[in-house]
């Protein structure tokens, strides 16, 4: 014989006269304390929680919901239909009531440093990384992810050693300087080409030319000591306009 | 109390007597009677926290 939780919800039926006395689920309350009972009451149900002995949850489900419907009967509450009858041990119950509802999130700068590496770096891995895992939110102050799954990945990340080739770590920035002015993928998008020049492309939105974001991208790149050209053998006097109409452009590092 | 200072519960004593309550701020979910042993840690204990989490409360609190 086992300690069990047995909750049992009711709930009016439609068309009913929804009006619980609330004293007489007071005295439902005291008639359970003996069972260590717990009674809610709502709009539309009402329900208790009782703790009995019982050989297994499927004895506690039975045993508990007549105690409780007896007692429901003998104060008064209505004999709505029952919707919710379930029982769980009372050992189980106390190790999930001592788990945390809500999950543990880390930030960028947290699970950076997890993962032993800067922020800019998470920023590189987050987007190229297939196996990293996605932040389950994306909030205007950044994004927040689950900290076991950060911790997960850092268990079977691959580091590879050595510094990753210049052309690559060049699109990581752009794309970091973006990210950082709240400029998304949808937004602009960054590639690397076959033969290894950065390029930026501002995507059309419905044959619409997206001029109002361009001026902000060009100040991005420039605020991270990056440059922008036409591509190919292009030229452009204006070149917001260039890039406002789809055109790709080439990104590079300006000197100095 | 967590629950009430930064999760929006309100505590109330009915002025006529009976069980002290607790409403979650979602008012969809009605009220849940405060155990006379609520505060010990014991079966009664367990089957309010249960009751809490069931209506939304966050228990134990998140880091600060």
């Amino acid at each position: 014989m086992d300690w069990y939780s047995v909750r049992l919800e009711t709930r009016a039926p439609a068309g009913a006269e929804v009006a619980i006395d609330e004293d007489a689920a007071d005295k439902l309350m005291n008639q359970l304390e003996g069972y260590s009972g717990i009674v809610s009451t709502g709009c539309v149900t009402w329900s208790a929680t009782i703790s009995v002995r019982a050989p297994d949850a499927a004895r506690a489900v039975s045993q508990g919901a007549r105690i409780i419907e007896k007692m429901a009967g003998n104060v008064g509450l209505p004999a709505w239909p029952q919707v919710r009858a379930e029982a769980v041990r009372q050992d189980v119950l106390h190790q999930e009531v001592e788990q945390p509802t809500l999950p543990e999130l880390v930030s960028a700068p947290e699970a950076a440093e997890i993962l032993g590496v800067s922020s800019q770096r998470l920023h590189e891995l987050a987007r190229a990384g297939r196996e990293f895992p996605a932040p389950v939110y994306e909030l205007k102050t950044g994004r927040l992810w689950l900290r076991y799954a950060i911790v997960a990945f850092a268990a079977c990340w691959d580091r590879k050693p050595g510094r990753p080739e210049k052309a690559a770590l060049l699109r990581e920035r752009v794309a970091s300087a973006l990210t950082d002015c709240g400029i998304t993928a949808t937004d602009a998008l960054v590639r690397l080409t076959a033969d290894r020049t950065v390029v930026l492309e501002i995507p059309e939105r419905g044959g619409v030319p997206a001029r109002i974001s361009v001026g902000k991208i060009i100040d991005s790149l420039s605020c991270a000591g990056l440059g922008i050209k036409p591509g190919g053998s292009s030229s452009a006097e204006d070149l917001e306009k260039y890039l406002a109409n789809g055109h790709p452009a080439v990104v590079f590092e300006n000197a100095g | 109390m967590e629950l009430i200072d930064n999760q929006g519960w309100v505590y109330k004593l009915p002025s006529g007597g009976g069980y002290p309550r607790l409403y979650p701020p979602d008012k969809t979910q009605g009220q849940i009677r405060v155990p006379k042993t609520g505060h010990t840690r014991g079966h009664a204990f367990d089957n309010w926290l249960a009751e809490i989490r069931r209506k939304g409360g966050h228990w134990p609190p998140g880091r600060r």
